[in-house]
């Protein structure tokens, strides 16, 4: 598969979160999907992913992600990403604050056969919690 | 420049990294080079990129980075990597000094090359990882 068809996949990958539709996480997502870096208490596979999705959801309904550039080679896309939310219920261990959060992520796919098989996340997860006024701000 | 050129950048610049031979790095770092990781409050460019890592340094010396997979395409090259240190040094992130614990992360950075040298920088690193494994914050499960 080229590296465009691969974006191409990214990109559907990530609007299906951002429009809530899931089923079609089936068509560029495998079953099996390996996640190394989910956290802990989820099933493996896309089974975990589209449950930590429904439960991020839940508790921060307006939450978008933004690609902001994609970089491609081989088998593998990196992405990224402006993550943003208003959290409305308690999540993660980070409780509602009446502000919102706007920070950057990245995360990086492994695409076999037209679907992702592999996935690497990370955000910035301080940066959350000093925009939502539970950590001091640097220089505060 | 090829996208093998630029990946042996990033390789270079890990290298010296590893090495801490900082007056090596404005070898494949430019001067001006834009960190939007670098710490606030810390200089910009060149001189930023070398305080952040003796910063690094004064709390866990043995720091280390393992480059796990490079993804390079046009003026771009994407590192997933892994580091190990131990927190011997200085307080950070709340840990009293020396706590002695050992601390492993996976990170991931992306290099805009130009003219052979890194000139934009982004980095995300698991925080709230090094966190839980200097007990300044309860790890999963709540301990």
């Amino acid at each position: 598969m080229s590296t465009e068809e691969n974006k191409a996949i990214v990109r559907r990958y990530q609007e299906a979160y951002n429009t809530n539709n899931l089923d079609v996480l089936d068509e560029v997502v495998a079953a099996d999907i390996a996640t190394p870096m989910m956290l802990p208490g989820f099933p493996s596979g896309l089974e975990g992913l589209k449950q930590l999705h429904r439960l991020t959801v839940d508790a921060w309904p307006d939450m978008r992600v933004e690609i902001e550039d994609l970089i491609a080679e081989g088998d593998r896309v990196a992405a990224r990403v402006t993550v943003s939310a208003t959290p409305q219920k308690e999540a993660f261990g980070v409780p509602p604050t009446g502000k919102s959060f706007k920070v950057g992520g990245m995360y990086i796919v492994r695409i076999a056969d037209g679907k992702i098989v592999e996935h690497w996340s990370l955000e910035d997860a301080i940066g959350i919690m000093q925009q939502l006024g539970l950590m001091p701000a640097p220089g505060g | 420049m090829s996208t093998e050129e630029n990946e042996a950048i990033v390789r270079r610049y890990r290298e010296i990294h590893n090495k801490n031979q900082l007056d090596q790095l404005g070898e494949v770092l430019a001067a001006d080079f834009v960190g939007h990781a670098l710490l606030p409050g810390a200089p910009s460019g060149l001189e930023g990129a070398k305080m952040v890592h003796l910063g690094g340094l004064a709390a866990f010396p043995d720091a280390q980075v393992t480059t796990e997979d490079l993804i390079a395409e046009g003026d771009k090259v994407v590192e997933r990597w892994t580091q190990t240190m131990t927190h011997t040094g200085v307080s950070m992130f709340g840990a009293p000094t020396g706590s002695g614990k050992k601390v492993k992360i996976t990170g991931i950075s992306i290099y805009r090359i130009a003219s052979g040298k890194i000139v934009e920088h982004w980095s995300q690193m698991d925080v709230v990882s090094i966190l839980q494994q200097l007990g300044v914050m309860p790890a999963p499960g709540g301990s």
